[in-house]
């Protein structure tokens, strides 16, 4: 290779010679994935959101300037074939472009690739394969055929890029499916990267692709590719070295990216060196080229029905001369076919239309089909004279006889072998008539005597001249143009065919002659009238299988052919064959563009200015591809849409941040605001414009009174581009106190929700959908009236959210609502009240147990909310009132299905955020004034009563190690039996909550979670599914973290305040008041003796009802015996806690 | 010649491959029996509680559809409790109710097995899980109330892809080849073991034999029932004051 080569290949670089459209949108493509590459590789943070993909880590950011390189390596790969015109590389890429959006798919289904990457580069490579499609067509259309890949000897150069193609191909895939591997070959720590977005992943995939390029075009050897991909080469080495330099790529990528990269480019400079010294070719057709050719023409074949003797060759008159009957041998002295013959030669699998490049690259047969006929009303021996309508079109039985004889094998089944593997076989000569022997295929038997025969055609020199031109013949290399010339000189030389047979019973016997055929002229017959009917007649007659076969088939098949040159016509441009057809055939310009040249063909006129009304209907088409290209990536973009809203303060994500619930049973945020408007009547004052506070639900002080704010415990997510809302954790465990009912309240996270009355809420929600009013009419009427405000959270409705709306999410959330209010009927919640809830009947509607058959004693579960500070120091206790767990994550996932979070659509990261800070989440202290004095008093008395089941004061509440729940002996002084459960006749409080929990719905639970084998995150790794549920014989102890705010007390908050509780139960108030917030600083508790304050009416609490029993706790071992001035220090203490 | 035989080889590996290929996904799909965790087999009592019998020959009930039948089809349960409703045994803690074993044959089956019948269910306090000992006293578990359930969910026109989906849908999200396979085999092939028979999809036939005619003795001439057997045996001997 010398400089000016070099300086040539540099001058077509920069002022490339016309292109064809092909090259030009192989180009323009490249263009795109050089932007692309070159945007990744400066901002890869902004293209990350820009895909909405998960933020990346220093690491990953690297990362994915990695595969920024890679993306621009692409598209200068790209650019450089387009401008060299190169063919090869036009049709590798037609062939691995297509591909690009199915790979995509099972790569994003399999969590590799994110959806918006995986879809954008689907799109991008789809698209870019049409455009080149449209523009081989085009090229096409002009009578431009491009070529395609020919069968060239591989130079060295070539096979250095190929091998390089093989070498990145297989580190790609290697990278792609075993990341780990990769990342420990390269020393990069894989704590840094993030699970979500797997950047190794990627980059591994685009060596891969990049690779694979590679591959074809080294294969091909396309014109320009080797220039292309030295040049590749080092521009991306010298990316990856400046990247390295300057954004801190690992360092065993970097290197690995390096070496590979520039050891390719120097072994392919060195290899076109070693090419470039005369009588140095390689003289090998690379195998993959060639088993690429043959399966794609065997293929072709098959799928197109494509039959030996189709009406694409030519027709030939020739006069047929008995063989001297003195010059033969005893096998073939019968059989007469004097007279004329009609001979149409052509190739078998080739058709009319198919593009040059692919004729003289599929494996293809040259085939005689012929008609030996008698004209009797013409002068014999004056076949020149013989009129075109004295020809036997039709099949005359009796008279004619039709044989069929191709090359490439003496028997069918070696022919159809010999063509699926090649055509090379059994002296197959595709491009010369005359050194073939065509064989009939199938053995005749010869009247008189029946001798049974193989019959062959062969072309008999006339004298064995220097002239002769079948002395050229041993070389086969040739076109399909000189292979026409050659049968064109043929028949004007008038040269000679023998007919041959040879017994069927002696296949060591030579062929011998029967007759001789001479070529007299070519003639132009209707070809699709001409049909041949190889059966018996004149003395012949064929036999054995294929005949059978061939019997059958034939009426079927030429019923089916077109019956003239019109009626084919006709059909090639029916609209569906011709989509079939798309790439076989030319509509406009010359018909046989078989054995047009293969090499490129650059338009060297000014093409015909397309007419006004062509370009009016292309700029249209591309419009709309571009619409729809661009619709279709937002759409994909849009209902793929899963995003959370988060908070970086840990307080705001427990009140605010996801579970994963609202995929389940999210409501629309534009719905959500909308109920307490159009349903007021339902609400519990009848008041618009508070939004949902009525029921206790928590809104900050900024947002009161505001309808569009959230109140605290509800989670906002984008699911499938609609904002939708529902309750997380915080919305049962956050609550208020005032000090003084005119006071501004205090908000403290953790504590139980005593305000939020659960069970109104749900009645409401399940109540409206048998509204009239519950129509998307009137719901879409007051988002309209509403959605203006700036006080809004979320955007205003689009159009296609509002045909959701209208006409799907309406009916879906009234149905929804209308089947969850059937399966919680069975739960009376209508002595539940503010701060309370039916946990363990719930689970029974999830599991749709057939309540009615149910024993009446489960059927009231009623339950405080518990608070749930300091969770690290309960691990191993028992949990829920009645302890019936002891994992903290089982019951934190249990809890989660409340607020929607089932097994499908958890999400387990926010969970285990929330969990997480809830392990040290402290209760607030009390804020007014403490008596210490009289606390310390009341130290002893706690440790003499109470410490043996509650536990220290502050965590871990426990000195030794949790007791076991059975064995636990409370009563003994100095034990610690807190977090255990304390049989229920010892505590004798009411036991609807403990006859709520049935062992039938332990059992049950033991299948929540089933079929969940992938680690989460939970630590230790957790068995997704729930095993620790049991039933128990009473309830849990609990620590009395942060007592002051837990009020009311015992499990159903059945007790109003602690000064109440260490009353014995016939003493404590038998009917009082829940929901104020106002705090009684005497007694320990809430406000309670008050129906109504400041226009806001409270929960009447009757401890008569089922389930709000007040009875327990009580007697000389729970202190309610002690001494006044006892309880008040008792009192004092705990107000430390 | 020899260039002949390399394209015969080259044709014969890629076919070879292909086919290979394509039986080994579809047995894998459909009836490759993957052992049951180890748990089962580690101590005698949980393999006689969960352990499958006759994994290859039994036909088995599509867990999913096992699991969701007793949620989409409350009105044809005699009470609240799942399959414990029915006289099924259950442990505290376990997946499976006593003789149902789980167990992926390709897809993950539930199939019967000798604790299904022969177990002991002890209430020993009122309101508490029952103790579940191996059938100590030789009383066996009534099938009918279980039998009919089956035949009556099958019977049911709410017996559907759709339906029992809706319910699938809230426990896993299953991949589209399961979806595939259960609405188009599975659903439709259950459906009809059901009402013929359902114990045919629930036992394999040794031990549906033995069920239809418990004179019979229970057929120990596989070698794995016999360990079941004899494990059975000491328990009752044990049991015996």
């Amino acid at each position: 290779m010398t400089t000016q080569e070099l300086n040539q290949i540099f001058q077509r670089l920069i002022k490339p010679g016309p292109l064809t459209r092909v090259s030009r949108s192989i180009e323009i493509f490249g263009y795109i994935d050089l932007v692309l590459g070159l945007l990744i590789l400066i901002a890869p943070r902004f293209t990350a959101t820009a895909f909405h993909l998960p933020p990346p880590s220093p690491l990953d950011a690297s990362l994915l300037r990695v595969v920024g390189v890679l993306v621009t390596t692409l598209g200068l790969l790209y650019i450089i074939n387009g401008r060299f015109n190169s063919q090869g590389f036009a049709v590798g890429s037609l062939l691995d472009r297509p591909l690009v959006p199915l790979i995509m798919a099972v790569l994003w289904y399999r969590h590799i690739i994110p959806g918006p990457l995986a879809a954008s580069f689907s799109i991008v490579d789809f698209g870019g394969f049409l455009v080149t499609v449209f523009a081989w067509r085009a090229d096409l259309l002009r009578g431009l055929n491009i070529g395609g890949p020919a069968l060239r000897r591989q130079t060295r150069a070539a096979r250095s890029a190929e091998v390089f193609g093989w070498l990145i191909l297989v580190i790609g895939f290697v990278t792609l499916l075993f990341p780990g591997f990769t990342a420990s070959l390269l020393r990069i720590s894989s704590s840094g990267l993030s699970p979500d977005a797997n950047y190794l992943q990627l980059v591994g995939l685009l060596a891969g692709g990049l690779g694979m390029l590679f591959v074809v075009g080294g294969s091909l050897d396309a014109e320009g590719f080797v220039t292309a991909s030295v040049s590749v080469q080092l521009i991306a080495s010298l990316l990856i070295a400046l990247s390295w330099w300057l954004a801190d790529i690992p360092r065993g990528l970097a290197l690995a990216f390096l070496g590979i990269s520039l050891a390719g480019a120097f072994w392919t400079l060195l290899a076109m060196r070693a090419d470039s010294r005369p009588g140095n070719e390689r003289q090998r057709v690379p195998f993959i080229a060639q088993w690429v050719a043959a399966v794609f023409a065997f293929l072709s074949g098959v799928v197109r029905n494509s039959r030996v003797f189709h009406p694409d060759g030519r027709v030939f008159l020739g006069t047929v001369r008995r063989y001297p009957v003195e010059e033969r041998t005893a096998a073939a002295t019968e059989g007469d076919l004097s007279g004329f013959v009609l001979m149409r030669i052509g190739m078998g699998v080739m058709k009319r239309g198919m593009p040059a490049w692919l004729a003289e690259l599929i494996p293809d047969a040259p085939s005689i089909a012929s008609r030996f006929f008698t004209a009797s009303e013409a002068e014999p021996g004056l076949p020149a004279a013989l009129h075109l309508s004295q020809l036997p079109v039709q099949f005359r039985p009796g008279r004619d006889l039709d044989l069929l004889a191709t090359a490439g094998g003496d028997r069918l089944w070696k022919l159809v072998w010999n063509l699926a593997t090649g055509g090379t076989k059994y002296g197959l000569k595709p491009f010369d008539y005359f050194a073939n022997l065509y064989y009939a295929d199938v053995p005749y038997r010869i009247a008189p005597a029946g001798t049974a025969v193989w019959i062959r055609l062969k072309y008999h020199p006339k004298t064995s001249t220097a002239s002769d031109p079948s002395d050229t013949r041993q070389n086969f290399a040739g076109d399909a143009k000189t292979r026409e010339q050659a049968l064109t000189d043929a028949c004007a030389a008038h040269v000679l065919l023998h007919v041959e047979v040879q017994p069927v019973d002696s296949p060591t016997a030579s062929f011998e002659p029967i007759a001789e055929i001479q070529f007299e002229r070519e003639i132009d017959v209707d070809q699709e009238a001409l049909h041949f009917d190889p059966f018996s007649s004149r003395g012949f007659e064929p036999y054995g299988f294929f005949t059978g076969l061939r019997r059958s088939v034939y009426p079927a098949s030429v019923q089916s052919r077109p019956h003239d040159r019109l009626q084919r016509t006709q059909r090639e441009y029916h609209p569906f064959r011709r989509l079939i057809r798309y790439w076989n055939e030319i509509p406009t310009g010359p018909i046989a563009i078989e054995g047009g040249s293969t090499a490129m063909a650059i338009p060297s006129q000014p093409e015909n200015p397309p007419n006004g009304k062509r370009r009016w209907v292309r700029f249209a088409l591309l419009v709309v591809m571009i619409v729809a290209v661009t619709s279709g990536f937002y759409l994909v973009e849009r209902f793929t849409r899963n995003s959370p809203v988060d908070y970086t303060d840990e307080v705001m994500f427990f009140e605010r941040g996801s579970t994963g619930g609202e995929r389940m049973d999210g409501i629309p945020y534009w719905i959500w605001i909308t109920l307490p408007e159009i349903f007021s009547e339902q609400m519990p004052d009848h008041q618009t414009g508070q939004g949902y506070a009525a029921f206790g639900m928590i809104y900050e002080p900024g947002d009161k009174g505001n309808p569009y704010a959230l109140p605290l415990g509800m989670s906002r997510r984008n699911v499938r581009g609609i904002d939708v809302v529902y309750l997380n954790c915080a919305a049962c465990h956050i609550g208020t106190v005032r000090d003084t009912p005119g006071a501004e309240p205090h908000i403290y996270p953790g504590m139980p929700a005593h305000q939020f009355n659960l069970g109104a809420w749900g009645t409401f929600l399940t109540t409206i959908p048998k509204d009239q009013n519950f129509t998307p009419q009137r719901i879409l009427d007051q988002i309209d009236r509403m959605q203006d405000d700036p006080r809004r959270l979320v955007p205003k409705l689009d159009l296609i959210n509002r045909l959701i709306l209208r006409y799907y999410a309406v009916y879906l959330m009234r149905d929804q609502l209308i089947i969850l209010g059937q399966r919680l009927s069975f739960i009376d919640n209508s002595t539940w009240g503010p701060g309370r809830v039916d946990t363990f009947n719930a689970p029974k509607a999830l599991l749709n147990f057939p309540m009615e058959h149910a024993s009446k004693k489960e059927l009231m579960g009623n339950a405080d909310f518990p608070s749930v500070w300091n969770q690290q120091a309960r691990k191993g206790m028992h949990l829920h009132w009645d302890g019936n767990n002891t994992s903290l994550d089982e019951r934190n996932l249990s809890a989660a299905f409340g607020t929607g979070a089932y097994p499908p659509v958890l999400d387990a990261a926010r969970v285990l955020r929330i969990a997480k800070y809830l392990e040290t989440a402290q209760p607030p202290p009390y804020p007014y004034p403490i008596d210490r004095a009289l606390a310390d008093k009341g130290k002893p008395v706690y440790e003499q009563y109470c410490i043996g089941c509650h536990g220290t004061p502050k965590p871990p509440f426990r000195t030794t190690q949790v007791g076991e729940s059975e064995s636990c002996d409370y009563k003994t002084p100095g034990v610690q039996c807190v977090g255990t459960v304390v049989p229920l006749d010892d505590i004798g409080t009411d036991r609807s909550r403990f006859d709520s929990y049935t062992w039938l719905l332990a059992v049950n639970q033991s299948t929540l979670y089933a079929g969940y084998e992938k680690d989460w995150g939970f630590n230790p790794p957790y068995p997704q599914r729930f095993h620790l549920f049991r039933k128990t014989h009473g309830y849990a102890s609990m620590p009395l973290d942060g007592i002051w705010l837990r009020a009311p007390y015992l499990h159903n908050g059945s007790v109003p305040t602690l000064n109440d509780l260490l009353k014995p139960s016939s003493a404590r108030t038998s009917k009082f008041f829940r929901g104020n917030d106002v705090f009684d600083r005497d007694n320990v508790g809430f406000v309670s003796d008050l129906p109504e304050q400041n226009g806001r009416k409270f929960f009447s609490f009757d401890t008569s009802c089922v389930g709000n029993g007040n009875k327990g706790h009580e007697g000389k071992q729970y202190g309610t015996e002690l001494a006044a001035d006892q309880k008040r220090a008792l009192l004092e203490y705990l107000k430390t806690f | 010649m020899k260039k002949a035989w390399k394209a015969i080889a080259t044709v014969a590996i890629v076919l070879i491959v292909l086919i290979v290929a394509i039986g080994i996904a579809v047995w894998y799909q459909l009836c490759h029996v993957k052992a049951q965790p180890a748990w089962v087999t580690a101590d005698p009592k949980d393999r006689y509680f969960y352990g499958s019998v006759g994994a290859g020959e039994t036909r088995g009930i599509p867990y999913w559809v096992w699991l969701a039948m007793p949620r989409v089809f409350p009105e044809h349960m005699p009470g609240p409790g799942g399959y414990a409703s029915l006289g099924m045994a259950w442990e505290e803690g376990t997946e499976m109710p006593v003789g149902f074993a789980k167990q992926q044959v390709g897809y993950i089956r539930v199939s019967g097995n000798c604790a299904l019948c022969h177990v002991t269910t002890l209430f020993t306090q009122p309101d508490q899980a029952p103790q579940i000992l191996p059938a100590v006293s030789g009383k066996t578990t009534d099938l009918k109330p279980l039998l009919n359930f089956l035949q009556q969910c099958a019977a049911d026109p709410r017996f559907n892809a759709d339906e029992l989906f809706s319910e699938i849908e809230k426990d896993t999200s299953l991949s589209l080849w399961d979806k595939a396979l259960y609405r188009y085999v599975l659903i439709p092939r259950i459906q009809k073991e059901f009402l013929e028979d359902p114990a045919q999809a629930l036992f394999s036939p040794a031990i549906r034999a033995h069920w239809q005619n418990p004179q019979s003795p229970a057929p120990s001439a596989d070698s794995e029932l016999k360990v079941l057997e004899d494990y059975i045996r000491q328990q009752s001997h044990a049991a015996t004051p």
